[in-house]
Order: C-alpha cells, then structure tokens, then sequence
C-alpha cells in the first residue's frame, strides 16, 4: 500500500514538473502578448496604486476576426470606454519585439530585460506562473507577472521600481473564459483609437523638425498616422514612453507659463521641458523611471530651418 | 573649466581643499569638471600602480538615478537640504569604494572583489549610454546640484496636461505594454478622482 502510495506520488511529480518547466519565460512571456487579444474573456480587475484601490469590469470578444473590448469602472464615478473593429490579426510593434527572439539570444528584448520563471501561485481562483522581469540598466522599471498556466493571460502585474518598491499594481480577482463572443452594449461609454497603425505616410515624418537626441538603447519608434508632428511613441516591447511637442504660452509679462518639471502616478511619470529659443515645450510621459524621462525631454533638438 | 577650479580640483584630489575651494568647484556644474576628476583618478592610479577592477566603471549614473527618484518622492525640499542629501549619497557611495578597494588589497585579488560587490552593488553598468554622467563618484554630488526639478504634482495647470498627455500616451502604449485595454485604468482612476 505504501509503495503504491509512493509510486503514486512520484508519478504525480513526474507529470507535473515538466508541465511547469516546459514553458520557459520567454515563451510565456510570447503567449502573454497574443491571448488578451484572441480569448474571449469577462474578468473583474483592480488597479492599485499607494493606498488607493479600483476595480473595473473587463470584456473581451472576437467575432468574425474583430475584437471588441470594454473597460466600465465599477467605483466612483461611471467611466467607460469601448474599442471596436480591432482586426485580431493585425500585431503591434510591443509584441513583435518580445516574439522577435528567445531568452537564449540575449538579443533585442532580451538584451535590456533578464526574465525568469519565479515560481507558481494561484490567481483569481486560477493556476499562475510567476515571471520576474529585470532591466538590466537604470532606464527601464522592473516587472512581477502571474501568466495564467493555461492561457498565458496577464492575470497579475506588478511595476516595480529600480530599488524594488511596487509603483502600482493591476490584479484579476474572478475571470470567466465561457462567455458568448457578442459585443456588448455599454451606454455612454467613451469610444478609444489605439495609435499605432504601422502606416509609412512619408508626409508625416517629413514634417517633424524635432527629435530626442538621446533615447535608451532597444527602444523603438512607432509609426503613427495623425499627430505626424506633435509627438513620437518608444517601446522597448513592455515600456512605452511619449514624446509630446507644443508651442510655448506666452504670458503677458513674455515670461514663459511651462515650468519645468517632473509628475508622477503610480508607474506613469512625465517631464515637461521649455525650450523657449524653438518656442516650444516638450513633455515626456510613459512607464519609464524619470531619470529617462528627463534626460530624453532634455536631449529634444530641432531642425534648423 | 579655468585653472583656479582645476587648481581647487587637485588640492580636493589631495584632501587639501578648503571650503571656499569645495564650493568653487560644487558650483562650477561642467561637464569638464568631471571628466577630468575621473582622469586624475586614474592616473594616480596609474602612478602607484595600483590596478583596480572598476577602474573604468562609473556608477554615477545610477546614483543619479536614485537621486532624480528620491526627489521626486520628497516633493519640494529647500536647497541646501537637497545638497546634504547629495552629498551624504555621494558619501556612503565613497565609502562603498574606498572599502572595496581596501577589501581588495586585503584580500590581494581581484576575483574575491567582483564576487564582493555584486551583493553590494547590484547592477552597475558603464554609463556611456548616459551624456549626463561620466565622473568620479565625489562629484556625482554635482547630480544634486542640478535636481531633477521640481514636482509638479500640486500645479493644477500641470496636472490637467499631465491627465491629457497620459490619456493619448495610454492609447499608444495598450497594444505595445503587453496589458491591452486594462492600461485605460491608469487614465480613468485618475479622472475620477
């Protein structure tokens, strides 16, 4: 009886331990980009940030290769915002350069970020696997992911800062994979535009007169359609940061109304820089620390006409 | 950088500098200033032959890291506060150094002091990257006398732009963050607030 109970045991462990250790970070990591996008999902998610708490109410669908998604605020006042129309094919620049290569390169993603499967625990009433994601330089934050085990969905995300504090955290706490994959009809609900579409148009890059001189290594530029001249996004496949460009305001007195300087919420900061000889003001704003913040605001230069 | 601050710099290279000579050099903020404290660095080095493992290592952009942090959180403090803090950063950083390099003369090898200061340090990596931070560790200091700004978290005016940069900033960064449409909860919790 015994020994039956042990062969049992190891069996179970035989079984078991090669289904957590089949999938490496980077591999889960790769599932992660594409299963929020292609499920079809309802899920209860808070979103923590110092003392304050909270929670929304996600849903997830694709019918006829279109993703539909709602966000709805469940505190405090309604909020609402829908996203239709989303051509579940269509892959953005984030997720191709974390599925561009493996751990194994030490290429692209993996040159800036040291991933490791951390450990198991259980989210949301659902098996997780714990990825603990490192910069491995002083421009990027650090991340603690729970993957769902069967999904790869993100049902935990920590931000965490270079000395180890947690900036802000969005955590699943009930999610349901069986719901029907019509859209939903949210009233009064915001309609948002994600801007990224990789469209070449020569006119909008041939307008923009200004550039960073200096961004961390491994961040990319997206290609944007509108806002040709008004800003610039970087991504490094997890941090994405905003380069925002504006004309001065001038007070009365001419002194100038932007000051410099710094703001932070949770992972998101921004810094704002004067440069009143192109009268213009930048902002940098993104899930980067403000040191990088700061120095890609400082590091803008314009084209000289 | 004119010879009376380079003059100031070899005396504070020897412990000799005077006050009004620690202050000459603190507000004359040049790039120059410390590309040449780190060349005198090393080749003092050089002269009494000493070989170090970091000798072409410069942590001061880390520093400058922690700094442009940990001002921010600490909101408006005045001047001269600041410039304690710098220092007394800039200090402890100095002392990690001069300890580790007695460690490794103690231990007369190099390899025990690699093992040493990974625990210590962390990741410390060669700044070049960074235009802001070559120099010797003393003058990282200097990071602190030009701060990261001020925090502009209590200027209304600052904080309704911040709202709309982050709400077009969240749509261009939900499909590259990996985290979709969730990322909206950053811009919501903060309009309804």
């Amino acid at each position: 009886m015994i020994v039956r109970l042990a062969f049992t045991a190891l069996a179970a462990i035989l079984v078991s331990a090669p289904v957590f250790s089949l999938e490496s970070g980077s591999e889960l990591l790769n599932k992660m980009t594409h299963s929020h996008r292609e499920l079809n999902y309802r899920a209860i998610v808070t979103y923590q940030l110092g003392e304050q708490l909270s929670s929304y109410r996600i849903t997830h669908t694709v019918h006829d290769g279109k993703e539909f998604e709602a966000l709805e605020s469940l505190d405090g006042n309604h909020q609402d915002l829908v996203h239709h129309g989303h051509d579940v094919n269509c892959v953005h620049p984030g997720p191709q350069l974390i599925r561009l290569f493996n751990a194994d390169d030490e290429q692209g993603f993996y040159r800036y970020y040291d991933v490791d499967v951390e450990g198991e625990g259980r989210v949301a009433g659902r098996d997780a696997v714990i990825l603990s994601i490192k910069p491995r330089d002083v421009y990027r934050l650090g991340y603690k992911l729970s993957l769902d085990s069967e999904t790869g969905l993100l049902l935990r995300s920590d931000i965490v800062n270079q000395q180890g504090k947690v900036l802000e955290r969005f955590q699943y706490v009930m999610l349901d994979l069986n719901i029907p994959d019509n859209e939903l009809i949210v009233d009064g609900a915001i309609e948002v535009q994600h801007k990224d579409v990789a469209v070449n148009d020569p006119a909008a890059m041939h307008i923009r007169v200004w550039r960073p001189d200096w961004i961390p290594a491994g961040f990319t530029p997206l290609k944007e359609a509108g806002d040709g001249n008004a800003a610039m996004t970087y991504t490094d496949g997890l941090a994405v940061m905003s380069v925002f460009v504006e004309p001065l305001l001038t007070t009365d007195s001419g002194a100038v109304a932007v000051t410099e300087g710094g703001m932070r919420r949770g992972a998101s900061v921004s810094y704002t820089v004067a440069f009143p000889e192109s009268g213009m003001f930048a902002t940098v704003v993104g899930e980067v620390p403000m040191l990088t913040a700061k120095q890609v605001a400082k590091s803008l230069s314009w084209d000289q006409r | 950088m004119n010879d009376t601050v380079r003059e100031s710099l070899s005396a504070l290279m020897d412990g000799e500098a005077s006050e009004l000579e620690l202050r000459r050099i603190l507000t004359a903020d040049e790039q120059a200033i410390r590309t040449e404290w780190a060349d005198l660095h090393r080749s003092q080095q050089l002269l009494k032959n000493e070989s170090n493992p970091f000798m072409g290592w410069d942590i001061s952009s880390r520093v400058m890291a922690e700094i442009a942090d940990e001002e921010l959180m600490s909101g408006g403090g005045t001047g001269w506060k600041q410039a304690m803090s710098g220092l007394a950063i800039a200090a402890s950083v100095a002392a990690v150094v001069v300890i580790g390099s007695m460690g490794s003369n103690m231990f007369g090898g190099s390899t025990q002091m690699v093992a040493d200061n990974n625990g210590v340090s962390g990741r410390v990596y060669p700044a070049q990257a960074s235009s802001a931070a070559v120099g010797g560790v003393a003058v990282s200091a200097q990071a602190q006398a030009s701060p990261a700004g001020p925090l502009l978290n209590n200027d209304v005016e600052a904080r309704k732009r911040f709202e709309a940069y982050l709400r077009k900033h969240t749509d261009r960064a939900a499909f590259n963050n990996g985290q979709g449409m969730v990322s909206y909860a950053r811009v919501v919790s903060q309009e309804s607030e």
